[in-house]
């Protein structure tokens, strides 16, 4: 693989002598801009026509480096050139893309190129739609989402026939996950439509460069790597402070005045929290604390847009003093005055955390600064471990795997939507996307019959068909299917939402929707309730069209909503290091006092856990036993282990009631006492053990109703008709059952637990780990929680175990006091 | 765990049992609501979704198991027992046979009409009525206000209740009581369940309420939800 080193020196432009139209050596000089190395080298590799991943700090020019070649290749356009898309963007924030457009809208009106910008994504209004897909932009900037949109369009061959340049930002956040792999197949798509086309990555971290230019490249060839080291290292700390950090929980309450402080200090600031709640929350307490009256704002992506663009204005024009974020401002964005920012809540990965703190400070010759505010010990002891990777250097790595199938058979059903297609010309197609090159034939055969009528082996209702085989190839059936499939495309699926209408007041007739929240929360809210959403205070009034009227309440204790997701996984490299750190006094030296002395207390009461083998600690709360396993092996393996050992104690009669994971640890409750673990920790581990197990488990109900959605067996958006009552909108999981029963080889079933094992738990680890502990287990039983049970108890988010228990507790539920006059035996009834 | 429970009301002893069906030993009257046979099939129709299409199958089954927990000599289906007009050119004539058989097979077999299913498929044999009247019991498709004396028993509604179990909070398909009616968990295999905290169902229940949750494990007389 070609890699090129960039020279340090941001300054030194001299190396690749390449000709730029005057006019624009001329717009540079004026901005006192120096084009940079790198630059020069974009538009070197467009000019030799070479896929290219440019990894840069932020702040370097990354966007206008991707940009350049296309900005001189358009230099001199007739300007009735024929109107088609010449360079698209691809970004994975819609913010991002606005932002693309400001800063390219200046230098095109200041040295007056005739090229056209246009901006498409599931903001955009119809009326711009309709006007783009009339006239094409020269600059398309887009999403994924808006661009398999495109993509499933009868004239997407014409739209994209001309396609020079396609620009992929952010390429880290797409090289994993569903999303890249969806992205991966638009981008097949379009070297279909448009094969001589150069395809640009651009990121400002990633620690594997040899597998995102693999992805990048097209299919058996990798792009070239162009790598500017920075010169920099960013200047993190710790918040300093007296008041006592809580023993659990995600509340940077206890600091809020010494934040207060870092933004006063700070010319403008971004505030990023690991989840919305959180973000709702810090709000409300900073402005409690605001008696200056800064401009502190609060932006996460279940706010409207409308409220969100206000936002992005607001600190585009430099009037912001603050915005407390969640990670939908962590990429990109160039807010050119923010100097400060401040992490909220552990990092939980290094990469991220530089993702974040490069936020700050856009100039990539100067630090940036960060700030950090641990919420409890443990992640106070996170926080020093990642202060001390980042200096070391260090980066987390990505996790490359095959596609996921789901993400097929919507591809399949996208591209039958565009144009009929042949069934080879298809699979050749998606195997051209980098993730799918190692795509079985059979898999392929049964994902489009899938697509096509379901794939049953009961072919009654073969009449009902998505897609059509004609003698032309794979078409949609029909307009309305195609409308199906067109108001569901993507990836991201989220949990039902509810629309949120601000009222003035209580009489007031008319509001303004100005954001939505999760259903399971409106469900327990009753009217006169009060929430803290869109940064204040709501009182809720009722539901109206399935839509929420709340009026504004005066400031008191409120429920948050619970916005699920957010829940970031910790990098393993961080686990190890919190996991030596504790076992280690000598690595305390950095650690604030408090945390010092909760790790003392630890040791006092219970133990620290040993940098080899588990501690295990066990107690009653609260009604129930209570075990917590210190693993320090990340959320894989502790849910693997959960699985088995919650299964090893209902055949030991404990009576498991439902496990917990965090990064470090897992938690299992039980209604009778745990009095040892080495019987539950033995060595005889099989996945079979595990495997009937999961197949019967929630998570993988969880895992399938999201590739049910994907995969279109259920949707999550319908098209005009109103959403159903919640009464006849039964859930996946009745669909799974039935499935399970009477066909259980469906390849939805088996993507489904594979899906499952491979993302969630981690056999093969559980397996060594349980090896090496042997002999190592360390079993406290204790009379409460100690120091390092705490975070771990105030974790929420358990796994229900469908045993004995459950049975018992609902049996103590049940009411005894109706007595007998209500409840006797059947028999005895029947028999009189 | 006990699989059925003996409620002795005013208007006569009924056995409500897990398998989300009611029954009535003194006229061995066995009770089901909104069995919604083809309903996969009639989102299929509409274009929505490529449901797998063992519902009906699975349905039937379920009624099976019932009749031979309980052998009764009076089946009564209280509506929404097709999910629309179009079923009889949907449904696979082996499921009509099945159940027909079923009908044969018992001395006496009612549906109720529901709203989704005023008429009943022309194949399908069985008497049609718009309500019963069974001892001191007014079996109907929608609640209605019984008489003096009389419970309601109705379904349409598909109650559900969830419930704080240990820390979490977890919700059943339940039989929502009170002392002048009772509604039937829906018993088909695509229907999902309306919280009995819903207007639809709480306002119209009645006094002295009280809830019996069913599992696969059995079924649960709750008294007060202590729904979070």
């Amino acid at each position: 693989m070609p890699t090129a080193s960039i020279t340090d020196n941001p300054h030194i432009s001299s190396t690749v002598p390449l000709k730029f139209p005057v006019p624009m050596e001329k717009w540079f000089a004026d901005q006192n801009w120096h084009i940079r190395d790198y630059q020069r080298a974009m538009v070197d590799a467009y000019n030799k026509r070479e896929d290219t991943l440019l990894i840069a700090p932020t702040g370097g020019g990354k966007t206008l480096a991707g940009f350049l070649p296309s900005l001189i290749a358009l230099f001199d356009k007739p300007a009735k050139s024929q109107a088609n898309v010449k360079t698209l963007y691809i970004s994975p924030l819609r913010a991002l893309t606005n932002d693309i457009e400001r800063n390219l809208a200046r230098p095109i009106k200041d040295m007056n190129l005739p090229i056209t910008i246009g901006v498409r994504t599931g903001d955009t209004k119809s009326s711009q739609r309709t006007k783009q897909r009339k006239t094409p932009p020269d600059f398309l900037l887009t999403t994924p989402e808006s661009l398999m949109l495109l993509l499933s369009y009868d004239d997407a061959e014409e739209y994209f026939a001309n396609l020079d340049v396609v620009i992929i930002d952010e390429l880290h956040s797409f090289a994993t996950g569903k999303r890249g792999d969806f992205t991966s197949l638009a981008l097949a798509r379009l070297k279909t439509l448009a094969p001589d086309h150069v395809r640009f990555g651009l990121s400002a971290t990633i620690s594997n460069p040899e597998n995102a230019a693999r992805w990048l490249g097209p299919t058996g060839s990798s792009a070239k790597v162009l790598e500017v080291k920075s010169s920099t290292r960013p200047s993190i700390s710790v918040i300093e402070t007296d008041a006592r950090i809580p023993l659990g929980g995600h509340s940077p309450h206890y600091a809020i005045k010494q934040i207060y402080d870092e933004i006063l200090s700070a010319k403008s600031a971004i505030i990023f929290v690991n989840t919305r709640a959180q973000a709702e929350l810090l709000f409300q307490q900073l402005w409690l604390k605001n008696d200056r009256n800064l401009s502190i704002l609060i932006y996460h992506g279940s706010l409207s847009r409308e409220k969100r663009e206000k936002t992005e204005s607001f600190i585009a024009s430099g009037a912001m003093r603050a915005v407390v974020s969640t990670s939908a401002l962590e990429m990109g964005i160039d807010w050119g005055d923010v100097d400060k920012v401040i992490q909220v809540g552990a990092p939980k990965g290094i990469s991220r955390l530089l993702q974040r703190i490069g936020r700050s400070n856009h100039r990539m010759d100067e630090p940036s600064r960060a700030i950090m505010v641990p919420c409890n010990p443990l992640e106070a002891v996170e926080c020093e471990v990642a202060i001390d990777a980042i200096a070391q250097g260090h980066r987390d790595g990505e996790d490359y795997h095959g596609g996921a199938l789901d993400v097929v058979v919507q591809y399949i059903v996208n591209r039958a939507c565009a144009s009929p297609v042949k069934k080879r010309e298809l699979y050749n197609e998606i195997r051209s996307a980098h993730p799918y090159r190692n795509l079985s034939e059979g898999d392929f055969e049964r994902l489009l019959e899938f697509a096509q009528n379901g794939g049953y082996s009961l072919k009654v209702y073969d009449r009902y068909q998505r897609l059509q085989a004609t003698s032309l190839g794979y078409r949609i059936v029909n307009r309305e299917q195609a409308l199906r499939h067109r108001m569901n495309i993507g990836t991201i699926v989220e949990d039902a939402k509810i629309k949120v209408r601000r009222m003035a007041g209580p009489k007031s007739k008319r509001g303004r929707i100005i954001g939505e929240i999760e259903e399971q929360f409106v469900m327990n809210l009753v009217s006169g309730d009060t929430f803290v959403f869109a940064g204040e205070v709501l009182r809720y009034q009722g539901m109206k069209d399935r839509v929420i009227e709340a009026q504004p309440a005066p400031k008191h204790r409120a429920k948050v909503p619970a916005f699920w997701g957010g829940m970031m996984p910790l990098s393993s490299y961080l686990a190890d290091g919190v996991r030596r750190v504790l076992a280690d006094p000598e690595q305390w030296a950095n650690l604030a006092p408090q945390v010092q002395s909760w790790l003392r207390l630890q040791n006092k009461f219970s133990e620290l856990p040993k940098p080899h083998g588990v501690l295990v600690e066990s107690f009653f709360d609260r009604g129930d036993y209570v075990t917590i396993f210190h693993t320090f092996e990340g959320r894989k393996v502790n849910n693997a282990l959960g699985f088995l050992l919650t299964r090893r104690m209902e055949k030991a009669d404990l009576k498991p009631l439902n496990f917990s994971i965090t990064d470090y640890a897992l938690t299992i409750t039980t209604l009778e006492p745990v009095e040892n673990v080495d019987d539950l920790l033995t060595t005889d581990v099989v996945a079979g053990e595990l495997h009937d197990w999961i197949i019967e488990s929630p998570m993988v109900k969880r895992s399938f109703r999201k590739i049910a959605t994907i995969s279109g067996l259920t949707e999550q958006r319908q098209h005009g008709t109103q959403r159903p009552m919640k009464q006849i909108m039964f859930s996946t999981d009745l669909i799974y059952d039935v499935l399970m029963k009477y066909e259980p080889d469906h390849i939805l079933l088996r993507i489904s637990r594979e899906e499952a094992e491979r993302e969630l738990l981690d056999v093969e680890r559980l397996t060594q780990w349980i090896r090496d502990i042997k002999g190592h287990i360390r079993f406290r039983s204790l009379p409460h929680a100690s120091p390092l049970s705490i975070p771990s108890m105030m974790q929420l988010g358990k796994e229900k175990i469908r045993g004995k228990a459950e049975e018992e507790l609902l049996r103590r539920a049940s009411y005894e006091s109706l007595g007998e006059e209500l409840l006797t035996q059947v028999e005895k009834t029947l028999s009189a | 765990m006990r699989k059925s429970i003996v409620y002795e009301s005013h208007a006569g002893p009924i056995v409500l049992d897990a398998v989300k069906a009611a029954f009535l030993p003194r006229s061995r009257t066995l009770l089901v609501a909104d069995l919604h046979f083809e309903k996969g099939s009639y989102l299929q129709s509409a274009g929505n979704a490529l449901l797998p299409p063992y519902d009906t199958l699975e349905t039937l089954s379920r009624l099976n198991r019932a009749i031979a927990a309980f052998r009764p000599e009076h089946i009564v289906a209280l509506g929404d027992s097709f999910h629309d007009a179009g079923v009889s050119e949907r449904i696979d004539k082996k499921h009509v046979e099945m159940l027909n058989n079923i009908v044969n097979s018992t001395a006496r077999f009612t549906w109720i009409l529901g709203n989704h299913d005023p008429e009943i498929p022309a194949t399908v044999e069985g008497e049609r009525e718009d309500h019963l009247e069974v001892e001191g019991f007014l079996l109907t498709h929608l609640p209605v206000e019984a008489g003096p004396g009389q419970i309601n028993i109705c379904g349409h509604l598909h109650p559900k209740a969830s419930l704080k179990i240990g820390r979490g909070k977890r919700s059943y398909p339940c039989f929502a009581c009170s002392s002048s009616r009772i509604i039937l968990p829906s018993f088909g295999a695509y229907t999902g369940g309306l919280s009995v905290e819903h207007p639809a169902i709480k306002n119209i229940l009645g006094d002295n309420k009280f809830f019996m949750l069913t599992s696969p494990s059995g079924i649960y007389p709750i008294k007060a939800l202590r729904a979070g």
